[in-house]
């Protein structure tokens, strides 16, 4: 796969996980906790993170 | 996508929002028995799971956010353990999240995979067992992750080399999501401090650095003379 290819579909996923939690979070203070969500859904099934 | 990579997407998309929440929780907890060290540093990314009663904005935004993740192909990103090394989702994240002035006031520029795997390519081109390896101005752990890509293609596991870093965060508000890509490297320690003016920054790093280094060796100290004690108990046994 090719690095670009790759990287769109990066972008893609983060825009579309930033998006829906921008849509619902509180305040700019909450978006660590949006970082949370993506960081523990890397680890979702993980033995080792 | 891997069986178990499909099995997490229908998994994620067949549950309600608590049961996200509790996924989420379970994933930072089995993080925080593996990676103990690390772990404190990425306290304030799930500190709301541990709230009573729970967030129910947070709980909701969160499903959402798993959901979209999940739908626009995170899965098939990231479940192959050997090319999630590769993929940076988190940094892509935090560029979106960041106040638009962070580049400007906080001097946070993002270097992309390949610029990164370049310098590291540099900086590492003739590796020594037991080198340690320090990003004092970490932001999402790209240094990290291509130093580990490099140690890997010069034959060397990354598990033999420690990993520290520095970043910058402001005092009650967003930590940076490097602590979590420090995985990457097997004996990694980090340091945070609050950004304050350059003069502050500028004395400071070092001494953080040096602390992060000394934290890192006294963990990595402790857990020898604990097998070794084991190992002792065993032989008595």
């Amino acid at each position: 796969m090719s690095f670009r290819f790759r990287q769109a579909d990066v972008i893609k996923v983060a825009k579309a996980a930033v998006n829906a939690w921008s849509r619902m979070a509180i305040s700019e203070a909450d978006s660590g906790e949006g970082l949370g969500v993506v960081a523990a859904l890397l680890l979702l099934g993980r033995h080792e993170p | 996508m891997s069986p178990e990579g499909h099995d997490t997407r229908r998994k994620i998309l067949a549950a309600d929002d608590e049961e996200i929440s509790q996924m989420l929780e379970e994933a930072w907890c089995l993080f925080s028995i593996v990676r103990p060290e690390l772990a404190f540093r990425c306290g304030p990314l799930a500190e709301w799971l541990n709230e009573e009663p729970r967030s129910a904005i947070k709980t909701a935004a969160a499903a959402e956010t798993a959901r979209a993740a999940v739908k626009a192909g995170l899965m098939e990103l990231t479940r192959d353990r050997s090319e999630a090394q590769e993929v940076d989702v988190l940094a892509h994240c935090n560029l979106l999240l960041r106040n638009a002035e962070a580049p400007g006031t906080r001097c946070q520029h993002y270097s992309p995979a390949p610029v990164a795997e370049a310098l590291a390519s540099i900086a590492l081109e003739v590796p020594e067992q037991e080198q340690s390896i320090c990003d004092s101005f970490a932001g999402t752990g790209g240094m990290l992750r291509a130093a580990a890509s490099e140690l890997r293609k010069a034959g060397k596991n990354p598990h033999d080399f420690g990993g520290t870093a520095a970043t910058l965060i402001r005092l009650s508000s967003r930590p940076s999501p490097s602590m979590f890509t420090y995985g990457t490297l097997g004996r990694a320690s980090c340091s945070a401090a609050p950004t304050a003016s350059k003069s502050r920054i500028g004395r400071s790093e070092p001494l953080r650095n040096r602390e992060a280094v000394e934290m890192q060796e006294a963990i990595a100290t402790g857990a020898v003379l604990f097998a070794a004690a084991q190992s002792a108990e065993r032989g008595k046994a």
